[in-house]
């Protein structure tokens, strides 16, 4: 079925993941408008098809994060720097894997953004998915209840219909024990949780 | 619940912004003379944080799944291809060939899509006049098409009344977000008292199902509407409406 598809200019789309809660258009129109061209980038340079959808997904995570701490100058446009987002963010990648003789065969000069303003943005991506780990040790239920409330901003009563407990306050409950646990999971790691604290700040 | 029990509920309400006034006050001038409890406070924070990149990420991988259908199912996606196993593609070519043998017959059924029906539906418009009561901060921020306002307010209402809920849901659909549409539409429709706003929430609501892909859902409800000649829409709800949905349902197989 064909669905109603958005455009949105440079500007529009910044106020747009700006908001509260982040517009799916917008996500579909970064696909749309960047994915072909940028997972081209990865296939051209030794990745795989799955490598480049998986080096995409963190490169519009990065990029929507990076808009929301209001970090995005926008000097380049969006279109160049997610492909030096994209272009970064696989070359670390293959490094990670000890990749000898890394050469980059096309679209070399490309970028428009000076690499090292690039680079800033994505330190410490080791310590996000560690925490993400931590995160996924809570359990199903808790990432529910939690993702609900401080990603999806749903209110308790809302929440109460997603899961199985017998009224608010034990949803309560159960909420701040969830919190909890993923605290002094932090706190028991204080160099990773300074890391992640680092990672998402994009840059000082 | 013991003290330490006692004082990470206060910090989620912190974080949470549930603390007012002396109650917020005394807990910031606590925190500032306890560094444990800074510290504390900088860990549940960093986690919050963390649920958001989490949720993020959950989001992004969703819509990287429903893009890539769209995107490997266009013509020569470089290294897009996969193998698809032949009834598939043999099942999507009859299901082309049955869509062009319906737009030969009618121009209609051929540009027939979510879209187009929604094109003939204008967005909500508020009547002030609307009951007895005054106008309430959420009708005038609808009033205005403050849409995110709009859904700022009902976010923040604890306990949202059926109109709250129904123009957030009418806010959630002119933002282009009908999942969220639908969840705001269908407490009103499934309200045990009935309220001034079903019958609106009941057109919305099929409007919602249909911008969010669920044909078959929307299909029950219209006919619902069309079968009632006392109902509000009656009149938007042609047999013509309710013979496109039948298409988007043939066309999406849902």
């Amino acid at each position: 079925m064909k669905q109603t598809v958005l455009n949105f200019s440079d500007q529009e789309l910044i106020e747009t993941l700006k908001r509260d809660t982040i517009s799916s258009s917008a996500i579909q129109f970064l696909y749309r408008s960047h994915y072909p061209a940028l997972s081209n980038y990865v296939r051209l340079n030794r990745g795989s098809e799955q490598d480049a959808e998986d080096i995409f997904q963190e490169v519009i995570v990065n990029f929507i994060e990076i808009v929301r701490k209001e970090k995005f100058r926008g000097e380049a446009g969006i279109g160049t720097f997610l492909y030096s987002l994209n272009r970064f963010t696989w070359l670390n990648e293959l490094k990670r894997r000890n990749r000898a003789l890394l050469r980059e065969e096309v679209y070399d000069k490309k970028s428009g953004v000076d690499e090292k303003d690039v680079s800033q943005f994505l330190v410490e991506r080791e310590s996000k998915m560690l925490v993400l780990s931590l995160l996924e040790k809570l359990g199903d239920v808790c990432k529910q209840i939690l993702t609900s409330f401080y990603y999806e901003n749903k209110a308790m009563k809302e929440i109460l219909q997603l899961v199985n407990f017998e009224n608010e306050q034990v949803l309560r409950n159960k909420k701040y024990k969830c919190l909890k646990s993923l605290e002094q999971m932090l706190a028991a790691n204080p160099g990773l949780a300074q890391r992640f604290k680092n990672a998402l700040e994009y840059g000082q | 619940m013991d003290s330490s029990e006692q004082q990470t509920e206060k910090i989620t309400r912190y974080i949470d912004g549930e603390l007012t006034g002396d109650e917020l006050k005394d807990f910031e001038l606590l925190v500032n003379s306890n560094p444990a409890l800074q510290s504390e406070l900088q860990n549940f924070e960093l986690a919050k944080k963390a649920v958001r990149h989490y949720g993020l990420k959950q989001q992004v991988a969703l819509e990287h799944a429903v893009m890539m259908r769209e995107l490997r199912g266009g013509a020569n996606t470089p290294g897009g291809s996969k193998i698809i196993p032949f009834l598939r593609y043999t099942m999507r070519i009859a299901a082309v060939l049955l869509v062009m043998i319906i737009a030969v017959s009618t121009y209609e059924f051929l540009s027939v899509s979510p879209k187009n029906i929604l094109s003939a539906s204008e967005p909500y418009a508020l009547s002030i006049e609307r009951g007895a009561e005054q106008t309430s901060a959420i009708e005038k921020a609808y009033a205005e098409k403050a849409y995110p306002n709009v859904i700022g307010i009902f976010e923040k209402e604890t306990q949202p009344a059926a109109k709250d809920e129904f123009l957030a849901g009418a806010s959630f659909l002119a933002l282009n977000q009908p999942a969220k549409a639908v969840r705001a539409f269908e407490p009103v429709v499934n309200a045990s008292t009935t309220s001034p706003y079903k019958e609106d929430a009941e057109y919305y609501l099929g409007l919602s199902y249909l911008q969010n892909n669920e044909p078959a859902k929307a299909k029950t409800i219209l006919e619902k509407i069309h079968g009632d000649k006392d109902h509000l829409y009656h009149d938007r709800v042609s047999y013509f409406t309710l013979l496109k949905v039948d298409l988007l349902m043939l066309k999406s197989g849902k």
